[in-house]
């Protein structure tokens, strides 16, 4: 169990700046998802964590302690590798019992940590086989119980779940948490995919081009987004930008001008002659047939159909809004071609960095 | 169809003299009719044939051994070490290997002879003083059977260790184990298969030889493969040539044999 | 540091690896007879090779011989590796581990073997016997090469012939031919450097009179020799560099190729 704080950490290969000044803070037993997409430098920040690769600046500490000088196979950290990097030429048992071994501990202690962890993911029955003879899943929790039996301080899991399908993907995430959660171990996990990201974290560091463009919980990420990157890489969301020209406090609504186009839609916080620029989740936005004061009038152009969900693209007066809506009502449900309204609570529109 | 002409050459020219050479090693080179054993019963019996499969044993576990001790760090240096220049090192070891047997043996000859430019140099930096003494010797008959060998351990250990997946020897790492505890249990078993390919590339052709021994060890360099080069050249004991030829063959199925079912073990 | 003992160590591999050889190509400029020190630049010995009939004639003997085995090997290659898809599974095992044994099986062996099937048909030594020798000790290196090519060959660009009506010459000519044309070049070029290469073979099978390349080394090696052997050892390795060159050419720029059109 460790505390583990990154301070302004950069990493160079060659002229190419890869990590760009990232600080960041996983408290003791907390589950901190890295999001971003390719080439952001998650897997990069890990691996520094992990001490596969020397930071060119800034500190690493666990729990107060600076581990630049110390090396890999000293830090006590488990990883999970996107490879599962199991040792094909051991079993299942010899695998999971190589960390153990290399601690000094008896054969009684080393077999018996060996049988729980083999229990807690559930393979008790596969001690003797090889990896090779075991499916995708039950290889990714070989390596599970492999790095938690070590008791680390950390646990790093990079995209691990990637090369599951969904539904194991999605049982897996479930499971992971479980895990987790049982043994309280401090855990970074690295994925491209925002929904693991949501599912699973305490806390979520979105990050693009080496550096980190926000933290916080889901919650926080996803309704709360920060700046258009955020915004777009958590979920879809509609754009509005602009000079404020009017605002109306009281019923909510503000006007936004770009290019000679006004608009008006439902928010709350601007200032009047600002630039400002707001988000708005598709699933917040509601789609009558009938007229509703201060909604966008426009046509459906598309709609697809994901069996809970279907999702609108309406044109607005120039510009495409996403909008989803609930299939709990399928005779009401808008057709292609029509008129709609489209409208939102003000408190819906965020306010995001330019 | 198509693929009779290929057989057909390697049935009537490779495989079918092979049994001629079997019912030879049954006749007897000295007139008497029929079949015959006394060619195996003079091999088995005298002394000096059997010391000489000792020594022709030991010489290509010799150059086996010396081969992998070489080999080895070469092939892990390659695979892991050098990004750039892995294919240009991969060409230069591959180069010798199309230079003619003869000229290969013939440079070791001249470089290792009592006044040639091996002795010269280490008479001129002290190492040695007078005659170099190598030619003619064991010695110089490992060092150039090493020479022509040992390529073929580098690409077999470079191409299993290429293989291994990288992130192995991280997760060693991670899980404590220091960077000899990573090769001796990670690294070097994963590696195996190419170990004993390169092994089976060295030890049996080696069983085999007889240019390197002949013109690098002079008399020191008997060796089955010579002693049955004297057979059909020296003493026309064609027959009995054959008995022992056909041993040697014994001897390299069986080895090959040997070494494949020990490779079994290590199949991923 | 760690990486300087790595370089250091490669070096010596090299060294080992090629520094007789180049002593031997220098000896060739050397004026010593014995090839001993000190060294005196002189051209001697290549004017001498020039006017050495034997050598010269041994030498032709060896590039005629590596010719011809190398254009059948091919041949007969191709026409294996074309017809064994539709061999069934045992007698596919069978051709395949007789198609490798002259690789496994000592030269030596195979020479005398074949010596002795002479002498049993109550022939006498001749080129015929000879140049089959260094045909069914080659051939193998073709069909490796023609093996590896033939594996990463797309199938279905054969069957995609096959469906839009072309007969199975055609298919051939036009679809399988130019894609294993650069293996079997290459696969050529190997079995001639194979069996140029050659010295068990040559030496247990040549009739009296007829020498090639690798056996006239070796009587001067035996009978006490003179440095133009250093010439054409010099010789023997440009060729070899060579065809080993236009080989690593042709296979290069197929391989580029194959990634080019999307062959998989």
């Amino acid at each position: 169990m460790s505390k583990v704080v990154l301070e302004n950490i950069v990493k160079k290969y060659g002229q190419n700046t890869v990590v760009k000044g990232v600080s960041l803070t996983a408290e003791n037993g907390q589950l901190l998802s890295i999001l971003g997409p390719s080439g952001c430098g998650k897997t990069t920040t890990l691996r520094m964590i992990a001490g596969f690769e020397q930071s060119d600046g800034g500190t690493i500490s666990f729990d107060g302690k600076p581990m630049d000088k110390v090396p890999v196979n000293k830090r006590n950290i488990g990883m999970v590798f996107q490879s599962y990097a199991l040792f094909p030429h051991m079993t299942v048992e010899d695998n999971i019992a190589y960390g153990l071994c290399q601690r000094n501990l008896s054969q009684s202690e080393i077999k018996e940590r060996v049988e729980d962890a083999m229990k807690m993911v559930h393979l008790e029955d596969f001690a003797q086989r090889k990896p090779k003879a075991l499916s995708g899943g039950q290889q990714q929790r070989v390596a599970l119980a492999r790095a938690l039996v070590i008791k680390p301080d950390v646990l790093l899991l990079d995209e691990c779940l990637s090369a599951l399908d969904k539904k194991l993907r999605v049982e897996m995430q479930v499971e992971l948490r479980r895990i987790l959660d049982k043994t309280g171990v401090t855990t970074f996990f690295v994925t491209h995919d925002q929904e693991e990201a949501m599912t699973l974290s305490d806390k979520i560091v979105v990050m693009n081009n080496g550096v980190i463009e926000q933290v916080g919980s889901p919650y926080e990420v996803y309704e709360r987004p920060k700046n258009r990157f955020v915004a777009g890489f958590l979920g879809k969301a509609n754009f509005f930008e602009g000079r404020v020209t009017s605002m109306n406090a009281e019923e909510g609504y503000v006007v936004l001008e770009k290019d000679g186009n006004s608009v008006a839609i439902p928010a709350k916080d601007a200032v009047l002659g600002e630039d400002a620029v707001f988000a708005v989740r598709p699933e917040k936005m509601r789609i009558s047939k009938a007229p509703v004061t201060g909604a966008l009038k426009g046509v459906i152009e598309h709609i697809t159909y994901s069996g809970n969900i279907s999702s609108c693209n309406v044109e607005c007066s120039g510009r495409s809004l996403v909008c989803e809506v609930s299939n709990d009502d399928m005779s009401e449900r808008p057709q292609r071609g029509e008129t709609v309204f489209v409208t939102w609570e003000s408190a819906a529109s965020v306010r995001i960095e330019g | 169809m198509l693929t009779w002409p290929a057989m057909a050459m390697l049935f009537v020219f490779a495989v079918f003299p092979l049994f001629i050479m079997l019912a030879s090693s049954f006749q007897s080179d000295d007139g008497t009719a029929g079949i015959v054993l006394s060619n195996y019963a003079r091999f088995f019996s005298k002394n000096t044939y059997l010391k000489l499969t000792g020594r022709t044993i030991v010489n290509s576990l010799l150059v086996t051994v010396i081969s992998l001790i070489i080999s080895y760090p070469l092939a892990y240096i390659m695979a892991k070490k050098l990004k750039g220049m892995k294919n240009v090192i991969m060409v230069l070891i591959i180069i010798p290997f199309f230079t003619n047997q003869l000229v290969r043996v013939y440079s070791w000859l001249i470089f290792l002879q009592d006044g040639g430019i091996l002795e010269s140099l280490l008479n001129s930096v002290g190492l040695v003083h007078g005659s170099l003494g190598i030619l003619y010797t064991k010695t110089a008959v490992i060092i150039g059977l090493v020479h022509a060998f040992f390529p073929y351990m580098v690409i077999t250990i470079y191409m299993a260790l290429e293989r291994m997946d990288n992130s192995l020897v991280e997760a060693s790492s991670c899980l404590g184990a220091s960077a000899f505890t990573t090769f001796r249990k990670i690294i070097f078993p994963i590696s195996m298969p190419g170990v004993i390919s390169g092994i089976m590339l060295v030890f049996v052709p080696c069983l085999g030889t007889f240019v390197e021994p002949r013109i690098l060890g002079g008399v020191n360099g008997t060796v089955i493969g010579t002693v049955i080069e004297d057979q059909f050249f020296e003493i026309y004991g064609w027959n009995f040539g054959a008995a022992i030829a056909f041993i040697l063959l014994a001897m390299v199925l069986i080895s090959m044999a040997a070494i494949s079912k020990w490779g079994k073990r290590y199949e991923e | 540091m760690k990486k300087a003992l790595s370089k250091i160590y490669v070096l010596i591999i090299l060294l080992y690896l090629y520094v007789p050889i180049i002593v031997l190509m220098l000896m060739g400029f050397n004026e010593s007879r014995y090839n001993s020190m000190p060294f005196k630049l002189s051209f001697q010995w290549y004017q001498a090779l020039a006017k050495d009939e034997t050598l010269i004639t041994a030498a032709r003997n060896s590039l005629i011989l590596a010719f011809i085995t190398g254009i059948i090997c091919v041949t007969l290659a191709t026409l294996f590796i074309l017809g064994q898809r539709f061999l069934s599974g045992r007698v596919k095992s069978v051709f395949d581990s007789v198609s490798m044994m002259p690789m496994s099986i000592p030269w030596l062996i195979m020479g005398l073997s074949l010596l002795l099937l002479i002498r049993a048909l109550n022939l006498d030594k001749s080129m015929f016997f000879v140049g089959a020798g260094h045909v069914v000790i080659s051939l193998p290196y073709s069909l490796l090469v023609l093996k590896a090519r033939m594996a990463s060959m797309d199938q279905s660009l054969e069957e995609m012939s096959a469906s839009l009506g072309a007969t199975p010459f055609t298919t051939f000519r036009r679809v399988t031919l130019p894609a294993i044309a650069p293996a079997m070049v290459a696969g050529g070029f190997l079995s001639f450097m194979i069996s140029f290469d050659n010295f068990p073979i040559s030496y247990f099978l040549t009739p009296s009179g007829i020498s090639t390349l690798p056996i006239e080394i070796q009587s001067s090696i035996k009978f006490g020799f003179t440095p133009e052997i250093n010439a054409v050892s010099t010789v023997i390795i440009g060729i070899s560099l060579l065809c080993l060159a236009v080989t690593g050419l042709i296979m290069g720029s197929s391989l580029k190729s194959m990634m080019g059109k999307g062959d998989k």
